[in-house]
């Protein structure tokens, strides 16, 4: 049956026969096209863009850097992920066509790395956002890293049933214990800051107001998470 | 009669120009010919690691006296030293010591400050993992001692181009001091 797909093979090589499993011949085609998206963040990026260059060319791996999330396979998150990145870096990953992979790439995407102790605004792993598939240690990591890190994954992706990915994505999604947390009435409501201001002509006052009550309206557990 | 000459002239010159720096452009495509791929083919061939790379830090237990400055001299406090007090010797027994490679950030400092020197920088890059928790190593793991890549006989080694351009310069420094 394979044998019909493979007319090449078959000149080469007349007395062998290939016997595989549509699952592996699917994994195969898998790990040895996987296109990555050109997401960089920061510093990570620059040893991922040398990568792209004829030195440690990874389209010997059948890596095709894309631009566009919806033609990508694979995500190496190169960079740190601030609080404000993170919604974007989740969409992105939403808009990415199944089978997708992710690679946390740095020590900023796998725990924060250097700004895991007292930084506000650092997302302290990328695996809270999005489930990671191979972490990849490093500041940045060295360019041989990154394709060590690729070949791992492709192991990875050789082995993989294609039901069970499904399962353990849902199961993996993150590390955490879930924190209960609930929603309480934002405190900034506004009023003492009235107080402070010297009673002035009402143009001003009123200004202040409407811009008080707008900015209240901001539920503020969207800040807390 | 007479602009017509200059103007055929003219061209005439415009034309050998053109044909200089036709010439020359192809004169540099040309001399690419004879470049040899630069290509590293990554598993099979591995560039040697600069001579100070700073990569997995490897710890002898027994030469660690729990002294703690690696803790203090790191931007985030990483190395977990767990040490007991012993009182019939009045000493410090270092019981387990751990390094997070995943949220170290390999900037040398605790190699640079450790006053026993039981601390070092391996080449070793390759760490990645399936999982984060594997990359907290602790005593054992980070006493292990890499392998070096000119041993490994199944994987070429390439010099880069600017560390042999240095030995070069070394060499030729030494030399003169010698003839001295």
């Amino acid at each position: 049956m394979n044998l019909i797909e493979f007319p090449l093979l078959d000149q080469t090589s007349s007395n062998s026969v290939i016997s595989t499993t549509p699952n592996d011949l699917s994994n195969w085609s898998r790990l040895s096209s996987l296109w990555p998206l050109l997401y960089g963040t920061s510093c990570c990026f620059i040893e991922f863009a040398s990568l792209i260059g004829s030195r440690f060319d990874f389209d010997r791996y059948g890596l095709v850097p894309r631009s566009s999330p919806r033609q990508a396979d694979l995500i190496l998150t190169a960079g740190t992920v601030t609080m404000k990145m993170a919604p974007s870096l989740v969409r992105l990953y939403e808009q990415m066509p199944e089978p997708k992979y992710v690679i946390a790439m740095g020590a900023c995407t796998i725990t924060g790395g250097m700004f895991s102790t007292d930084s506000y605004s650092t997302v302290r792993g990328v695996d809270k956002l999005i489930p990671v598939d191979v972490y990849l240690p490093g500041c940045p990591p060295k360019p041989e890293a990154v394709i060590d890190a690729l070949t791992k994954l492709r192991k990875k992706i050789s082995r993989e049933i294609v039901e069970d990915r499904t399962l353990s994505q849902n199961k993996n999604r993150c590390f955490t214990t879930s924190h209960k947390l609930y929603v309480r009435r934002s405190t900034h409501t506004g009023t003492y800051e009235q107080e402070l201001l010297y009673q002035s002509p009402s143009t001003l006052d009123i200004s202040s107001e409407t811009f008080f009550k707008s900015k209240s309206s901001v539920p503020s557990y969207k800040l807390v998470n | 009669m007479f602009p017509m000459v200059t103007g055929f002239m003219s061209y005439g010159q415009q034309t050998i120009r053109a044909t200089r720096y036709i010439g020359q452009s192809f004169i540099t495509t040309l001399s690419h010919t004879n470049r040899l791929p630069i290509t590293i083919h990554y598993p099979y061939e591995k560039s040697i690691t600069p001579e100070r790379f700073r990569g997995r830090i490897h710890f002898e237990f027994d030469k660690c006296i729990a002294c703690e400055v690696c803790v203090r001299v790191c931007p985030i406090d990483l190395p977990v030293v767990d040490w007991r007090f012993e009182k019939d010797i009045k000493r410090k027994q270092l019981l387990n010591y751990s390094i997070d490679f995943g949220v170290c950030i390999f900037c040398g400092n605790c190699v640079e400050y450790c006053p026993t020197s039981c601390l070092s920088m391996t080449e070793e890059y390759e760490l990645s993992t399936y999982d984060r928790h594997e990359l907290n190593y602790n005593q054992i793991a980070l006493s292990r001692l890499p392998i070096s890549i000119m041993g490994d006989y199944t994987i070429q080694t390439i010099r880069n181009s600017s560390e042999s351009k240095i030995n070069k310069e070394k060499s030729s420094n030494s030399r003169t001091i010698t003839d001295y």
